[in-house]
């Protein structure tokens, strides 16, 4: 009874906190329709500068706390609202995503620019030094107490100003119906940066109860939200009371597994899993939502040409060859990851790019794929690359089956959960028996090696020719990725993202389809582990985490999700870019972290993608044949001048990039009528319909379809 | 707009191709620094009680890879730019920075100044971070990584020496050519502070718990302890658990546990800020323990500072001379000197940061026997004859040449007025030796790496 009545004072402080988080996360979501899944950072945020001030500064406790929670987090969450969230309206949620994750990588790099990492800064709870009341057989601390008060305050402030002010009744006005809300004059934007400064003051106010139980760290605590956000989903996003009903089942459930759960070593992982498998377990428990229908969006990806995607993947594995070539060793182990976490990030444009799918799983199957080909690849068996995608697609389909009933946030939210319990719990786990048939000792508790691919007795055991295998099977999945697009599968796939009510009406078989495309780009994140896990050698979980996989996510829609350029554009960013700036100017390091983030938030602006205004500033060379051959001469050419150590590897680089740039410039002179490659300006459909019809139009047409010109209407 | 978007991307592209392209003296992970010239006026070359450390000299020759005429270009290993932790271990660097600007500064080592490549291994990187050293240094100096096992292979295969700030994996502990100035080894644990804790608490040796992070590296040094104090001590362990290493939401759980078997004495292995946390939650449940034992990290202010009144009877086994008492140590005010100089902002107050130090100063020792002939193998061998070392009075006397541990020990005790030495009844000046102190451990547990195993012999050391 005495253990008992512990743990449930625990739970029941801990479920305070998750209240006021999750009731912070509800108000913006139901104002808004954003999820914000930074809404954990800025309470970390906050934490960071309570302690600034309280401990570092030595200000009362009071002015602290009034400075953080009254002045400074509403005002950060009304700039939030006005500068980032409101330029999102008509995209679509992958987009809507991609800026609240970049957002909360932004928030991460910012708290370790300015609180340098690795020292330590205490944070007592309130009242430290007072010894805990008793409670019959048991005690209770002030913090505890002053915890659970203020979340019911919460709960009383929020009833009251929902009820019985204007402001709050504009705000349910808003959530009920938006259109009719306009139509009575209220001023949406006004309600909306009302309710995200009152959400950003209940991150914050949660962030200082909790940073003191836990290690004051930008990352832990903005990922502790987790569980706040599991109570969250408890109230389907909608409803308070029912938020804080969750808000105590997810803390008393974490506190009672804590309490409860035997001594064991492969248990001590779960306890921190929890939170996310609960969350799992939520989103599976909520009734099944209806089918979307048609949503109009402003993101724009054509269709791949044949042509293009053949060159595309000539390119791709030739700049393989040229790196692996030019390069130094050291510089190669540093640069060799560009291709196999871009197959990685390939296999998200299948699944997100045409299917709609959002998952933030990717980068755990291939952590997947690195264990199956560490384990089963001795000697550099090439066969563990087929076991590797075929066990990753397996697992894959299985998370379909569940993933069938969820879409959009909710999706990411649970294979989000899914890649936390691998995180924090499989992927640590001591060896154990599977029925006693074999034993599987995933990483070994800490790192296991991988070794080399070996095909057909050519050992892929130098970083050069690791490179080159890569580049060319990032080419191949390139190519089968376009085959996908322009193929049925990929019809079906677009026509499910477009409209899935629409698809079921025709008799599209939607559980098919999510399990093939879901088990499919599961399979290619797998092969593409696999490789990094022969290039890397040694491989740990810290390598395969959800936050390096949120970089690879939000970088790759930034790069363009519909299109495999996109992928190599988020790996070159973050493989090449990062790393180049930092060697280049070492004392920016420190500031590098947040550059992920700020490349994430300005997709709002840009929704398509920038390899979409890439490819169509560069499309003048391709349209004009003479600078097309030319340009691949001269590249050519200065390639061999540099094989021949004519010239070194600057001018070489320099060269290499000016070539194009002028190529583009001398194709569009020549290029008599201007090139209006501004498919935004007029939509596709209305062209001819609003305007009248010029050749440009069918050309731009015949781009957006990926037919050669001429083809249709010659 | 457009236009000025892709011609930022052509210029990112342009910077990553240029640092691509800028050969091998400098690339993504590593920094290279070197010292300030030598200067005329040099201060004392020697450093506590090793005379001649650093001085002018007429050593010359490029003789081994990484040593030309006037420099000797070395490695040092550490992971703070882990994204999980960033910082960790970052004294290491700091050390490397400091030590070699101080030496420089002196006239270098016979003459040669040192040159000092910072390798980053952030917890994932050692690997290649190896293949880097392998390529360029003459050894590697006053480094140490978390998953140190990753390379070993790699660095016996091209046969790089380390002089180890610290070692963590038992294949690294036990490994050829690696010499540790204060010795982790897998054969051998000093027992001396739990004879002493035996003493002071006799009750409560039958009631003694263990706990520890869920890493193997921490969970074999927790199984070692637990064998030492059963087999050679007769302790009786009654409870024995694993936390999270990544920090659970609660320690209440913990502290629960511990009062409800009524666990008198715990074995902690982990870290200070953690201690801190469980130390707080057993003040919440209104529980005390006669001892908590716990090794040198645990040397840290954060653990008064984040646990404050509820760090109660918990002792840290050091064999470094404590930072309070400087004054009375001149090779521990010498070395916050040389901070104080070089690195004022640096993170100078680390027991790593002492052990680092001492690995530096060990290695400049052997350096300088071999004179201008200067070969990994010549350097190698004088490190293998050091059976007594103090860093210069830095510790308590160790043996690196058959890499086992003193087995003298001193005590800190916490206290209201913060870290103090305990009453342990010292017999060379803080500390107290036996050699009932060392015990030799008879588990079944990983081995180090071995030349053998890479098919090298240490014949192929030149």
């Amino acid at each position: 009874m005495d253990k008992f009545l512990t743990f449930t004072i625990v739970g029941l402080a801990i479920s305070a906190i998750y209240a006021v988080i999750a009731s912070g996360l509800v108000l913006t979501y139901t104002t808004t329709g954003i999820f914000n899944f930074a809404h954990g950072a800025a309470g970390m945020l906050a934490a960071f500068a309570y302690w600034q001030l309280r401990f570092d500064w030595g200000w009362p406790t009071p002015v602290a706390l009034i400075i953080v929670l009254f002045v400074l987090a509403p005002l950060f969450g009304a700039l939030l609202e006005r500068v980032i969230m409101r330029g999102l309206g008509g995209t679509s949620e992958t987009t809507k995503l991609v800026v609240s994750i970049s957002l909360l990588l932004g928030l991460i790099g910012l708290a370790q620019i300015i609180w340098k990492p690795g020292v330590s800064r205490p944070y007592s709870t309130f009242f430290a030094g007072s010894p805990p009341l008793h409670l019959g057989p048991t005690t209770i601390t002030w913090h505890q107490i002053i915890t659970i008060g203020v979340a019911i305050g919460v709960a009383g402030g929020l009833r009251f100003l929902l009820y019985s002010t204007r402001i709050g009744i504009a705000m349910r006005a808003a959530v009920d119906d938006q259109p009719l809300t306009l139509l009575n004059g209220a001023r949406p934007h006004r309600v909306s940066m009302f309710a995200w400064s009152i959400g950003t003051s209940l991150a914050a106010l949660g962030g200082i109860l909790i940073a003191p139980l836990v290690p004051l760290d930008a990352a832990t605590l903005s990922l502790l939200i987790v569980s706040a956000y599991a109570a969250a989903i408890f109230g389907r996003l909608r409803s308070l009371p029912m938020v804080f009903v969750g808000a105590i089942v997810v803390g008393c459930t974490e506190a009672y597994l804590a309490g409860y759960l035997p001594q064991n070593q492969y248990l001590p992982g779960l306890r921190l899993a929890s939170p996310a498998i609960l969350l799992f377990l939520v989103l599976m428990a909520m009734p099944q939502q209806r089918l979307k229908s048609r949503t109009r969006s402003r993101e724009f990806f054509p269709m791949p040409s044949r042509a293009g995607a053949i060159g595309f993947a000539l390119a791709v594995a030739a700049f393989g060859i040229v790196l692996a070539t030019t390069l130094s060793r050291p510089d190669l182990l540093v640069y060799g990851k560009i291709f196999s976490i871009g197959i990685i990030a390939l296999s998200l444009v299948p699944l997100v790019g045409f299917a709609g799918q959002v998952s933030l799983a990717q980068l755990s199957f291939a952590g997947i794929g690195a264990i199956v080909m560490a384990h089963l690849g001795t000697n550099g068996n090439p066969l563990a690359l087929v076991y590797a995608a075929l066990i990753t697609g397996a697992i894959g389909a299985i998370i379909a089956l569940p993933a069938l009933r969820l879409s959009g946030i909710y999706l990411a939210l649970g294979t989000a959960a899914f890649a936390i319990a691998l995180d924090r719990w499989i992927f640590t786990m001591p060896k154990f028996s599977v029925f006693g048939w074999f034993d599987v000792d995933l990483f070994q508790q800490g790192s296991v090696s991988v070794d080399p691919l070996n095909l057909f007795g050519y050992r892929f055991d130098t970083a050069a020719r690791q490179m080159v295998l890569m580049s060319i099977t990032f080419a191949l999945g390139s190519l089968l990725v376009v085959a996908i697009r322009r193929g049925r599968l990929g019809r079906r796939l677009l026509a499910m993202k477009d409209s899935e009510a629409a698809c079921a009406t025709l008799g599209l078989n939607l559980l098919e389809t999510k399990v093939l495309v879901f088990s499919l780009s599961a399979a290619m994140a797998g092969v593409g582990g696999a490789l990094l896990g022969t290039q890397l050698s040694s491989i740990s979980p810290q390598n395969f985490d959800l936050v390096n996989g949120l970089s690879i996510f939000a970088l790759t829609v930034v790069g363009g999700i519909g299109a495999a350029g996109g992928a190599l554009f988020g790996s070159i960013s973050l493989n090449g870019v990062l790393p180049v700036l930092g060697a280049l100017i070492p004392s920016l390091t420190t500031y590098l972290v947040i550059l992920p983030g700020l490349a994430g938030i300005s997709l709002g602006r840009n929704p398509s993608g920038v390899v979409h205004e890439l490819r169509a500033a560069f499309l003048p060379i391709v349209e004009v044949r003479p600078a097309l051959v030319a340009t691949i001469g001269s590249l050519g050419a200065i390639y061999a001048l540099r094989m021949v150590d004519v010239i070194d590897n600057w001018p070489f680089v320099i060269l290499s990039v000016a070539v194009p740039i002028v190529a583009v410039v001398a194709a569009s002179f020549a290029q008599r009528e201007p090139t209006a490659l501004v498919p935004d300006e007029v939509p596709m459909e209305w062209r001819g319909l609003i305007e009248p019809w010029s050749p440009e139009d069918g050309r731009a047409l015949d781009r957006a379809l990926g037919i050669s010109e001429g083809q249709l209407h010659g | 707009m457009k236009r000025l978007r892709w011609v930022a991307a052509g210029l990112a592209l342009v910077l990553f191709a240029a640092a691509c392209s800028r050969g091998d003296d400098n690339s993504g992970g590593t920094s290279s620094t070197s010292g300030a010239e030598p200067s005329s006026e040099a201060s004392s070359s020697s450093f506590g009680s090793l005379d001649d450390v650093c001085q002018e000299g007429d050593a010359s020759g490029a003789t081994a890879t990484g040593v030309s005429d006037d420099s000797i270009r070395v490695g040092t290993l550490s992971d703070p730019g882990f994204a999980g932790r960033p910082g960790l271990n970052q004294e290491l660097f700091d050390v490397a920075e400091v030590f070699v600007a101080w030496c420089n500064d002196r006239g270098g080592i016979d003459g040669r100044t040192l040159q000092v490549d910072l390798l980053d291994a952030a917890l994932t990187e050692y690997k290649p971070r190896i293949a880097e050293a392998c390529a360029q240094d003459f050894f590697l100096v006053g480094g140490g990584a978390v998953f140190d096992n990753t390379g070993v292979e790699d660095r016996l295969t091209c046969l790089l020496p380390d002089v180890a700030g610290f070692v963590v994996t038992p294949e690294a502990r036990g490994a050829d050519l690696v010499v540790q100035p204060v010795p982790n080894s897998n054969k051998f644990l000093p027992i001396g502070d739990y004879r002493w804790l035996e003493e002071q608490f006799p009750d409560s040796t039958d009631s003694v718990g263990t706990l520890t992070g869920d890493l193997p590296t921490t969970v074999l040094v927790a199984n070692q302890a637990e064998e030492a104090v059963t087999n050679e001590l007769g302790w009786n362990i009654i409870y024995s658990d694993r936390y999270p290493a990544a920090g659970p939401t609660t320690w209440a759980p913990f502290a629960q546990s511990l009062k409800e078997k009524g666990v008198k004495g715990l074995i902690w292995t982990g870290e200070p800020e953690n201690l801190a946390k469980l130390e707080q939650a057993i003040a919440d449940v209104d529980y005390e323990l006669d001892w908590i034992r716990t090794d040198a990290n645990h040397y840290d202010q954060i653990l008064l500072d984040v646990g404050g009144p509820a760090i109660k009877n918990t002792y840290v086994r050091s064999v470094f001379w404590p930072f309070e008492d400087a004054a009375n140590n001149p090779s521990t005010e010498q070395y916050l000197d040389a901070f104080a100089e070089y690195k004022p902002d640096g993170k100078s107050q680390a027991q790593l940061g002492l052990q680092a130090w001492s690995a530096w100063l060990l290695f400049a020792q052997a350096v300088r026997e071999c004179g201008s002939d200067l070969t990994r193998s010549c350097v190698y061998d004088n490190l293998q004859t050091v059976d007594s070392w103090t860093g210069g009075g830095l510790h308590a006397t160790q043996d690196p040449g058959a890499n086992i541990p003193g087995d003298c020990f001193s005590l800190l005790v916490t206290t209201p007025n913060g870290f103090e030495l305990a009453d342990i009844d010292p017999d060379d000046d803080i500390y107290s030796c036996s050699p009932n102190n060392l015990y030799e451990l008879t588990g079944d547990y990983p081995q180090g790496v071995t030349l053998e195993d890479v098919g090298k012999t240490d014949k192929d050391l030149q």
